[in-house]
């Protein structure tokens, strides 16, 4: 295993030249009436063109944020972009002016949300939504937008897709819904497609045609995808590189067999051990101790220390970087440090391998 | 639809006859009748008095005057009529002069008398037909209270939607406090201030009344239909000049109510996931607001408009009072000091019919303009 100790080490698989998206060292801050809320606080990641990422946390982690961060959706105030870069096509999308982002956002990063129910607007048919969009992004008329926005449904498995153009979204089922926004974001042929939670509200039935639907979609147009989840089933059928989110910080990245079946920081391997399972059946579900630490009273040290059962005294003080283990993979723990190389003997041994 | 709107009609009946009801009790458990007005006038003996409450029918059981007032019974009176009454006793005061039952319509044989027959009975007072009254009044409250309305709707849809886009901004407070305080000015100080200032001290605007009666003939006469057509500028240009204190003064008072009405529905328009969603689609922010924001934040605010039609007919009392404009509000003023009951109870119950049928508009509106909503 190599390690070195690089704080800007985050380049999974990707090879320079053909990275979509470079998130880097982001900050994205809310002033609320109690002080601030460092809701991202040092994100890094990266997306080659045509790869698949998941974003991966419990609620409140900043994931969400992170991705609305990248769309340039977040209010400001009481938001606030406090720092980094978000590379997307050699461009900085924080530097663009209004307008310019304005132009990328559902055209070149299309968005899908977590609530179908309430993404779409209740008073506009779905034909109107989707040809809104494709009239802002597409050199096209009034009856050509409507050809792609049938097309678009027609693609997505939606049946009968000319008469569900007029129809309103309350006609729809939660399921068609979710089509129609997956329609909305793939019919301008954007270059990256983030989805923020794109089943959690829907039915466990429907959930894996949407998210088959989604891969097929990402695979057949070539697009990047981001998938914001907190579901490890989800992500191990989805995507081929994960980055783990904890209190606003990636606390580890790598390729998915990787970060699921050889999980580095404690917080995942937490994470993992909290899934009940059939080999787990008749012990006690082991979980992660204690609460997310308060947003106003972060631990000075390693923000997962409080509740870290492999924490030592050095952990309550100094917080470890994204600490590179090559081919992508890296965590953000003390353990990984070539200081402590004795203490990570000890905590691969017991451990072991999960599978 | 057009089953739901058939219902509902129906559906209004009972509540009319209710309002009627309720209107007639109220109207009569107040102290005093028509005759009160003679009280303090030394001349009129207790022979005349008695004279008039009969010539009123106002000494039959009161059962029986609200059934002529609303049109069921008849209006013959006196033991000996009844008596000869072919149908005889009791029955007959349900019985027109025709041999048919009496709330029918006249065209079928029934009475004409009552309000179900369109006669809300004379003025008390002066011996005109009220629904002239009313319909001389009617008009110029429609022209007060529709400049008013459009002209606060139009303001309070403006600085709610300023407003709530710029929550807690600074435009925002500004617009707070206005509304504040024009909510909590009284109308008859407002008003009278706007004449001192306006009409007193500047002499820009005519202190009160709708018309220059020294220029032009009396609203609602030939006279004046003939010099509006000769001269519309002239008569129309006087009108706007006797409409801005009125106006302003309704405006003020009645603006706060809606620009806050809009401002909330804004804000939780702003606050939904499908503006989210059109920003995400690279919509321009002055056509999410407008197209998505507002488009939803409208349905609460259209039935809440159509709430306050009826404001058009019934006018606005304190404010036709002070700029002496003779509106409804007026009338009804004018009505209640001279003891003029069937003016009074015309106003009360036309007033009743124009709520109710504003309710009803309201639910059709909301059916038109939200596709969720559906009638069966």
């Amino acid at each position: 295993m190599t390690t070195d100790l690089d704080p800007g080490a985050h380049a999974l698989r990707a090879g320079v030249g053909d990275v979509l998206l470079d998130v880097r060292d982001l900050r994205t801050h809310f002033k609320v009436m109690d002080g601030l809320v460092k809701a991202v606080d040092g994100v890094s990641f990266s997306i080659r063109r045509g790869g698949r990422l998941a974003l991966v946390g419990e609620s409140g982690c900043g994931k969400s944020v992170t991705a609305l961060t990248i769309m340039r959706l977040i209010d400001q105030p009481p938001g606030l972009i406090a720092g980094g870069e978000i590379m997307f096509n050699g461009r900085d999308l924080l530097k663009l002016s209004d307008q310019e982002i304005r132009k990328i956002r559902g055209g070149q990063i299309a968005m899908i949300f977590q609530e179908p129910m309430t993404s779409l607007n209740p008073v506009l048919t779905v034909g109107a939504q989707l040809t809104e969009a494709i009239l802002l992004h597409q050199e096209t008329d009034k009856k050509g937008a409507r050809r792609i926005a049938q097309t678009a449904l027609e693609d997505v498995g939606v049946a009968d897709a000319k008469r569900r153009l007029d129809q309103y979204p309350h006609e729809l089922s939660g399921g068609m819904r979710q089509r129609v926004m997956i329609a909305m974001a793939l019919s301008c042929n954007p270059a990256l497609i983030i989805a923020d939670e794109p089943t959690t509200a829907l039915d466990v039935t429907i959930q894996r045609q949407i998210l088959e639907l989604i891969k097929d979609i990402q695979t057949r147009t070539g697009a990047a995808l981001l998938l914001i989840t907190h579901d490890l089933g989800v992500v191990a059928e989805t995507v081929d590189d994960v980055a783990v989110m904890y209190a606003g910080r990636v606390v580890e990245t790598g390729s998915v067999e990787e970060v699921l079946l050889h999980p580095r920081h404690p917080y995942t391997r937490g994470l993992l051990e909290s899934i009940p399972s059939q080999g787990k059946r008749g012990k006690p579900l082991s979980v992660i101790k204690g609460m997310v630490p308060n947003p106003f009273r972060m631990p000075p040290g390693c923000k997962f220390q409080p509740r870290c059962p492999y924490q030592w005294g050095e952990c309550a003080t100094g917080e470890a970087p994204l600490i590179s283990l090559g081919e992508g993979i890296s965590s953000r723990c003390l353990l990984h440090d070539p200081r402590f190389r004795d203490r990570l003997a000890a905590y691969d041994t017991p451990m072991g391998d999960p599978a | 639809m057009i089953g739901f709107i058939v219902r509902r009609l129906i559906g209004i009946i009972p509540t009319l006859f209710f309002s009627s009801l309720l209107i007639y009790s109220i109207l009569l458990t107040a102290p005093g009748g028509p005759e009160v007005r003679f009280a303090q006038n030394p001349k009129v003996t207790t022979a005349q008095i008695d004279a008039f409450r009969a010539r009123w029918g106002l000494d039959q059981p009161i059962p029986i005057q609200y059934c002529r007032w609303i049109g069921v019974c008849n209006t013959r009176t006196g033991t000996k009529q009844l008596a000869d009454d072919p149908v005889g006793g009791l029955a007959s005061l349900f019985i027109s002069p025709q041999g048919v039952p009496n709330f029918l319509p006249s065209g079928l044989g029934g009475g004409d008398n009552g309000v179900l027959h369109g006669d809300f009975g004379y003025s008390s007072t002066n011996g005109q037909p009220v629904v002239s009254v009313i319909g001389g009044r009617i008009a110029a409250t429609a022209i007060l209270g529709g400049v008013a309305l459009v002209v606060w709707i139009a303001l309070a849809l403006f600085s709610g939607v300023i407003a709530a886009v710029n929550r807690y901004g600074k435009a925002d407070t500004i617009i707070t406090i206005f509304n504040y305080v024009g909510f909590s000015f009284p109308t008859f100080w407002l008003g009278l201030m706007l004449i001192l200032l306006f009409a007193g001290t500047l002499n820009w605007l005519p202190s009160g009344g709708m018309w220059d009666v020294r220029e032009v003939p009396i609203f609602g006469t030939d006279e004046y239909t003939q010099l509006l057509r000769e001269r519309p500028v002239f008569v129309l240009l006087d009108l706007a000049r006797h409409l801005v204190l009125p106006v302003i003064t309704l405006v003020f008072v009645n603006i706060a109510g809606d620009s806050r009405f809009v401002r909330a529905a804004m804000i939780d328009a702003l606050g939904q996931d499908y503006v989210r969603t059109a920003r995400a689609k690279g919509v321009a922010e002055r056509r999410v607001i407008v197209g998505h924001a507002l488009r939803n934040a409208l349905l609460p605010v259209v039935t809440n408009v159509a709430l306050e039609l009826p404001f058009l007919f019934t006018g606005a009392i304190v404010t036709e009072t002070i700029f002496s404009w003779p509106g409804m509000g007026r009338a009804y003023i004018e009505a209640v000091s001279e003891y003029d009951y069937t003016v009074l109870m015309g106003i009360l119950v036309v007033t009743a019919l124009i709520v109710v049928l504003a309710n009803l508009l309201a639910d059709i509106v909301y059916a038109i303009v939200d596709p969720r909503i559906s009638y069966g």
